[in-house]
């Protein structure tokens, strides 16, 4: 069998931004050589790295909303966000596998989840300068946090299509089966982790920056009164600030 | 495939490990007696539900003409409790994250209804498989086994309701003004004790 030639050059230079290039360009050929024991902790490190610093720049470029302190706040909130919920989560995919009687192993199915979330930090790198532009050209609140939203979405749809297509196995149903659970683990976790580590974008009312806030609720609880002050109903006048106590 | 498969002891490990991890998981939030409480509750309802059930299942798909022979059923049992276990065992973590977490009773006991649904669903579905195969003709083996699992669904619900949902709603109680309405009682009524 004939070696196929490679689809493009990778970058000169460590081996270690060299394995963030070909994240981005051939995603595809670096889930191959991941399952090399001599290529993968390379590979793993630099998708650990991408992570780290993409969702930092988006964190970064969220704080800039509120300056000072809380830029390096999200800028460390974030990474930490996505990395605490991939440790909770990562064990699922490998149980999931187990259960349904698919190939696994602790080491691919990691590394797996670890490619996904590097692509989806490369994205919301790339998206940063847009929050950025949307700040200084003082873009309200709500718009703002609609804007990240949306970046989030079309950085998870990128990740998710690797996740998808990289998934080993023949059957599409188990495939989807998996995927579906897993998307639903890593959103509950994810979010309540989130909400754990709030704020990212802080309320313009919200006069301190804080590094978090203390625990109030759940992300569900929150997205239920929200829906239902969205429809004008209301449980108290006004969200309580820093020191107050809820109405 | 995982080797584990092929080493009956190491599947019964993991089928009662599983649960039991789940089970003190669950239990996390109600504090330190209610952990090896819900550790035991969990495999019993679940493992035990199981085990307690499998001469039935065995009776009727007999009856049905359909069934393989006894050792296959135990295997097969085995194989189906091992992948509810793994499950849950791999839900743990992030289990364990969220309900301690969650101010919310509610939301806590809905978060524990899926995972143990879940796992629930994914273990009978490899019970069927590794019972039935693709040869099996579905006419018989799916009405024998839909209704061998929801009696067995029952019954772990029984067990989980009055076990484990319940110190949640006692719990859910417990934090709230010291008079403690107790819903259909025309009266208010003194503060539940600390649960031991």
């Amino acid at each position: 069998m004939t070696a196929a030639a490679p689809a493009f050059q990778p970058a000169p230079g460590s081996p270690i931004l060299g394995a963030v290039d070909r994240l981005l360009r051939d995603p595809q050929g670096v889930l191959r050589d991941a399952r090399d024991p001599s290529e993968a902790a390379n590979l793993a490190r630099a998708a650990l790295l991408t992570i780290a610093v993409g969702a930092a720049c988006f964190g970064a470029a969220m704080g800039t909303a509120r300056g000072g302190l809380q830029i390096a706040y999200a800028a460390i909130k974030l990474p930490a966000a996505i990395l605490l919920t991939t440790a909770v989560c990562s064990p699922a995919l490998s149980a999931l596998n187990a259960a349904l009687g698919r190939p696994t192993s602790l080491r691919t199915d990691l590394f797996l989840v670890l490619a996904s979330l590097a692509r989806i930090s490369l994205v919301l790198a790339m998206a940063a300068p847009a929050v950025l532009l949307s700040v200084w050209f003082e873009v309200s609140y709500h718009s703002l946090i609609l804007l990240v939203v949306a970046c989030c979405a079309v950085a998870g749809a990128v990740g998710l299509s690797l996740f998808l297509r990289a998934l080993p196995g023949g059957d599409v149903r188990h495939k989807l089966t998996v995927a579906a659970s897993l998307l639903c683990v890593f959103g509950l976790v994810g979010t309540q982790m989130s909400w754990t580590l709030r704020p990212f974008l802080q309320r313009p009312r919200d006069t301190q920056v804080r590094f978090v806030r203390g625990v109030e609720g759940s992300f569900l609880e929150a997205v239920l009164t929200s829906s239902r002050s969205a429809r004008g109903i209301y449980s108290r006048s006004s969200a309580p600030l820093p020191g107050e106590v809820s109405p | 495939m995982s080797s584990m498969s092929s080493r009956p002891g190491i599947s019964a490990l993991i089928a009662l490990a599983g649960p039991a991890a789940a089970g003190a998981v669950i239990g996390v939030p109600l504090g330190s007696r209610q952990i090896l409480v819900q550790a035991a509750t969990v495999p019993a309802a679940i493992v035990g539900v199981t085990a307690f059930m499998v001469p039935a299942l065995y009776i009727a798909s007999s009856l049905a003409g359909i069934s393989p022979p006894a050792q296959d059923v135990g295997r097969a049992v085995l194989g189906g409790l091992r992948s509810t276990g793994l499950l849950l065992l791999g839900l743990s973590p992030a289990l364990l994250f969220l309900l301690t977490t969650t101010p919310s009773e509610l939301l806590s006991l809905l978060l524990i209804a899926m995972a143990l649904l879940g796992a629930a669903a994914v273990g009978m579905r490899a019970l069927y498989g590794l019972l039935f195969g693709p040869s099996s003709p579905r006419l018989r083996s799916l009405p024998v086994y839909g209704g061998w699992a929801l009696v067995c669904l029952g019954l772990s619900a029984h067990l989980l309701l009055q076990h484990t949902a319940r110190p949640y709603v006692r719990h859910a109680f417990k934090g709230h003004a010291s008079v403690t309405i107790i819903p259909g009682d025309a009266a208010p009524v003194a503060p539940a004790r600390r649960a031991s």
